[in-house]
Protein backbone atom coordinates (compact mmCIF):
# COMPACT_ATOMS: atom_id res chain seq x y z
CA UNK A 1 0.00 0.00 0.00
CA UNK A 2 1.28 3.30 -0.95
CA UNK A 3 1.38 6.00 1.55
CA UNK A 4 -1.30 8.30 2.08
CA UNK A 5 -0.28 11.52 2.70
CA UNK A 6 3.32 13.10 3.37
CA UNK A 7 4.45 15.73 6.00
CA UNK A 8 6.99 18.66 5.76
CA UNK A 9 7.51 21.06 8.71
CA UNK A 10 10.65 23.32 8.79
CA UNK A 11 10.99 25.91 11.04
CA UNK A 12 13.65 28.17 10.67
CA UNK A 13 14.05 30.12 13.78
CA UNK A 14 12.89 32.61 15.22
CA UNK A 15 10.24 33.07 12.83
CA UNK A 16 9.77 31.44 9.39
CA UNK A 17 7.84 28.05 9.57
CA UNK A 18 6.30 26.26 6.93
CA UNK A 19 3.94 23.04 7.51
CA UNK A 20 3.11 21.32 4.57
CA UNK A 21 0.80 18.68 4.22
CA UNK A 22 0.83 16.54 1.42
CA UNK A 23 -2.42 14.12 0.13
CA UNK A 24 -0.18 11.97 -1.92
CA UNK A 25 -3.76 10.11 -3.13
CA UNK A 26 -4.35 13.95 -4.58
CA UNK A 27 -0.99 14.22 -6.02
CA UNK A 28 -1.31 11.13 -8.09
CA UNK A 29 -4.71 12.13 -9.95
CA UNK A 30 -3.53 15.29 -10.21
CA UNK A 31 -0.40 13.89 -12.20
CA UNK A 32 -2.34 10.94 -14.31
CA UNK A 33 -2.74 13.06 -16.98
CA UNK A 34 1.14 13.88 -17.28
CA UNK A 35 1.71 10.23 -16.80
CA UNK A 36 -0.62 9.17 -19.67
CA UNK A 37 1.39 11.66 -21.75
CA UNK A 38 4.53 11.24 -20.76
CA UNK A 39 4.24 6.81 -21.17
CA UNK A 40 5.11 6.56 -24.66
CA UNK A 41 8.03 8.81 -24.37
CA UNK A 42 9.17 6.16 -21.01
CA UNK A 43 8.08 3.22 -22.91
CA UNK A 44 10.46 4.58 -26.07
CA UNK A 45 13.34 5.46 -23.62
CA UNK A 46 13.16 2.17 -21.64
CA UNK A 47 13.30 0.08 -25.18
CA UNK A 48 16.62 2.09 -26.25
CA UNK A 49 18.00 1.75 -22.98
CA UNK A 50 17.37 -1.99 -23.03
CA UNK A 51 15.26 -2.01 -19.88
CA UNK A 52 11.95 -3.66 -19.40
CA UNK A 53 9.68 -0.73 -19.19
CA UNK A 54 7.22 -2.66 -16.99
CA UNK A 55 9.74 -4.03 -14.43
CA UNK A 56 11.20 0.15 -14.58
CA UNK A 57 7.64 0.97 -13.54
CA UNK A 58 7.55 -2.05 -11.01
CA UNK A 59 10.59 -0.68 -9.22
CA UNK A 60 10.18 2.74 -9.00
CA UNK A 61 6.35 2.13 -7.44
CA UNK A 62 8.18 -0.14 -4.57
CA UNK A 63 10.34 2.57 -4.05
CA UNK A 64 7.83 4.77 -3.86
CA UNK A 65 5.45 2.48 -1.84
CA UNK A 66 8.97 1.70 0.44
CA UNK A 67 9.06 5.10 1.40
CA UNK A 68 5.92 4.85 4.09
CA UNK A 69 7.53 5.07 7.10
CA UNK A 70 10.78 7.08 6.26
CA UNK A 71 10.85 9.73 9.01
CA UNK A 72 13.69 12.49 9.01
CA UNK A 73 14.00 14.50 12.11
CA UNK A 74 16.35 17.39 12.77
CA UNK A 75 16.36 19.38 15.57
CA UNK A 76 18.92 22.06 15.68
CA UNK A 77 18.69 25.46 17.36
CA UNK A 78 18.96 26.86 14.20
CA UNK A 79 16.48 24.95 12.52
CA UNK A 80 13.95 22.34 12.96
CA UNK A 81 13.12 19.74 10.08
CA UNK A 82 10.59 17.43 9.89
CA UNK A 83 10.06 14.89 7.13
CA UNK A 84 7.46 11.97 7.46
CA UNK B 1 26.45 -27.14 6.04
CA UNK B 2 23.15 -25.17 7.51
CA UNK B 3 21.79 -22.91 4.66
CA UNK B 4 22.06 -19.59 6.38
CA UNK B 5 25.75 -20.45 7.26
CA UNK B 6 26.62 -21.33 3.71
CA UNK B 7 25.37 -18.06 2.53
CA UNK B 8 27.46 -15.72 5.02
CA UNK B 9 30.43 -17.51 3.41
CA UNK B 10 29.43 -17.14 0.18
CA UNK B 11 28.93 -13.49 0.92
CA UNK B 12 32.49 -13.54 2.56
CA UNK B 13 34.32 -15.26 -0.05
CA UNK B 14 32.60 -12.84 -2.68
CA UNK B 15 33.86 -9.98 -0.63
CA UNK B 16 30.32 -8.52 0.15
CA UNK B 17 31.28 -8.31 3.88
CA UNK B 18 34.40 -8.51 5.99
CA UNK B 19 35.37 -11.37 8.10
CA UNK B 20 33.94 -9.41 11.17
CA UNK B 21 30.95 -8.99 9.92
CA UNK B 22 30.52 -12.73 8.95
CA UNK B 23 32.35 -13.82 12.46
CA UNK B 24 29.24 -11.55 14.28
CA UNK B 25 26.54 -13.19 11.49
CA UNK B 26 27.67 -16.33 12.21
CA UNK B 27 27.75 -15.82 16.14
CA UNK B 28 24.17 -14.80 15.78
CA UNK B 29 23.40 -17.97 13.94
CA UNK B 30 24.79 -19.92 16.62
CA UNK B 31 22.96 -18.87 19.04
CA UNK B 32 19.78 -19.05 17.19
CA UNK B 33 17.63 -22.58 18.56
CA UNK B 34 18.50 -25.10 15.61
CA UNK B 35 15.39 -26.54 14.18
CA UNK B 36 16.18 -30.19 15.20
CA UNK B 37 16.86 -28.58 19.00
CA UNK B 38 12.84 -26.69 19.26
CA UNK B 39 11.60 -29.57 17.74
CA UNK B 40 10.11 -27.99 14.42
CA UNK B 41 11.00 -27.27 11.15
CA UNK B 42 12.62 -23.81 9.84
CA UNK B 43 9.15 -23.29 8.21
CA UNK B 44 7.20 -23.11 11.53
CA UNK B 45 9.97 -21.07 13.64
CA UNK B 46 8.47 -17.80 13.48
CA UNK B 47 10.46 -14.89 12.50
CA UNK B 48 10.78 -11.61 13.30
CA UNK B 49 12.08 -9.21 11.02
CA UNK B 50 13.34 -5.68 11.40
CA UNK B 51 11.60 -3.00 9.79
CA UNK B 52 13.22 -0.12 10.09
CA UNK B 53 16.92 0.86 10.65
CA UNK B 54 16.90 3.81 13.07
CA UNK B 55 20.28 6.17 13.47
CA UNK B 56 20.17 9.16 16.42
CA UNK B 57 22.55 11.54 16.57
CA UNK B 58 22.20 13.88 19.98
CA UNK B 59 25.50 17.09 20.08
CA UNK B 60 25.28 19.12 22.75
CA UNK B 61 26.56 21.77 20.32
CA UNK B 62 24.96 22.23 16.84
CA UNK B 63 26.70 23.37 13.49
CA UNK B 64 26.32 26.52 14.19
CA UNK B 65 27.31 26.10 17.83
CA UNK B 66 23.80 27.89 19.35
CA UNK B 67 23.36 24.66 21.15
CA UNK B 68 22.36 21.17 21.71
CA UNK B 69 20.80 19.75 18.24
CA UNK B 70 19.04 16.31 17.59
CA UNK B 71 18.55 14.25 14.32
CA UNK B 72 16.51 11.45 14.46
CA UNK B 73 15.96 9.41 11.12
CA UNK B 74 14.22 6.15 10.38
CA UNK B 75 14.60 4.01 7.52
CA UNK B 76 12.26 1.49 6.66
CA UNK B 77 14.32 -1.83 5.44
CA UNK B 78 11.76 -2.08 2.87
CA UNK B 79 13.31 0.65 0.82
CA UNK B 80 16.77 -1.10 0.89
CA UNK B 81 15.63 -4.04 -0.72
CA UNK B 82 13.10 -1.67 -3.48
CA UNK B 83 16.85 -0.50 -4.14
CA UNK B 84 18.11 -3.70 -4.87
CA UNK B 85 15.72 -4.04 -7.05
CA UNK B 86 16.57 -0.81 -8.83
CA UNK B 87 19.79 -2.45 -9.53
CA UNK B 88 18.06 -4.95 -11.78
CA UNK B 89 17.03 -2.20 -14.50
CA UNK B 90 19.84 -0.45 -14.90
CA UNK B 91 20.89 -0.86 -18.62
CA UNK B 92 24.12 -3.41 -19.12
CA UNK B 93 26.20 -0.91 -20.65
CA UNK B 94 25.87 1.18 -17.26
CA UNK B 95 25.94 -1.41 -15.22
CA UNK B 96 29.70 -2.36 -16.51
CA UNK B 97 30.39 1.13 -16.21
CA UNK B 98 29.25 1.01 -12.57
CA UNK B 99 30.82 -1.77 -11.86
CA UNK B 100 34.40 -0.70 -12.82
CA UNK B 101 33.91 2.09 -11.22
CA UNK B 102 33.34 0.37 -7.46
CA UNK B 103 36.36 -1.81 -8.84
CA UNK B 104 38.42 1.26 -9.27
CA UNK B 105 37.48 2.22 -5.86
CA UNK B 106 38.45 -1.08 -4.36
CA UNK B 107 35.37 -2.83 -4.39
CA UNK B 108 34.84 -6.15 -6.39
CA UNK B 109 31.19 -6.35 -6.38
CA UNK B 110 28.97 -7.12 -8.93
CA UNK B 111 25.71 -5.49 -9.13
CA UNK B 112 24.05 -8.31 -11.39
CA UNK B 113 24.49 -10.57 -8.16
CA UNK B 114 23.16 -8.36 -6.10
CA UNK B 115 19.50 -9.53 -5.63
CA UNK B 116 16.72 -9.02 -2.75
CA UNK B 117 16.73 -12.60 -1.93
CA UNK B 118 19.97 -12.40 -0.71
CA UNK B 119 19.06 -9.89 1.73
CA UNK B 120 16.66 -11.56 3.75
CA UNK B 121 19.53 -12.86 5.98
CA UNK B 122 21.27 -10.09 6.15
CA UNK B 123 18.22 -8.04 7.11
CA UNK B 124 17.27 -10.87 9.33
CA UNK B 125 20.64 -10.86 11.72
CA UNK B 126 20.40 -6.96 11.38
CA UNK B 127 18.33 -6.95 13.87
CA UNK B 128 20.62 -7.30 16.67
CA UNK B 129 22.65 -4.91 15.47
CA UNK B 130 23.37 -1.84 17.59
CA UNK B 131 26.02 1.00 17.20
CA UNK B 132 26.54 3.09 20.72
CA UNK B 133 29.00 5.99 19.94
CA UNK B 134 29.30 8.38 23.55
CA UNK B 135 31.60 11.16 22.92
CA UNK B 136 32.00 14.25 25.17
CA UNK B 137 30.00 16.27 23.49
CA UNK B 138 27.97 13.74 20.96
CA UNK B 139 25.96 10.37 20.96
CA UNK B 140 25.26 8.58 18.21
CA UNK B 141 23.29 5.23 17.74
CA UNK B 142 22.57 2.77 15.31
CA UNK B 143 19.90 0.12 15.76
CA UNK B 144 17.12 -1.70 14.30
CA UNK B 145 13.76 -2.02 15.06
Amino acid sequence: MNPYSAAVATALKPRRRLHLWIPLLLVWVLLVPFILLLAPLVFVACLIAKVDPFQGVAVYWQIFDALRGLRVEVDDPGARIRVH
Amino acid sequence: MNENRKRILEMLAAGKINADDAERLLAALDKEPSPAASGGDTESLPRTWPKYLRVMVESEEGHVGQGPSKVNVRVPFQLLRAGVRLTSIIPPHARVKVNDALHQQGIDLDLSELKPENLEDLIYQLKELTVDIDDKSSKVRVFCE
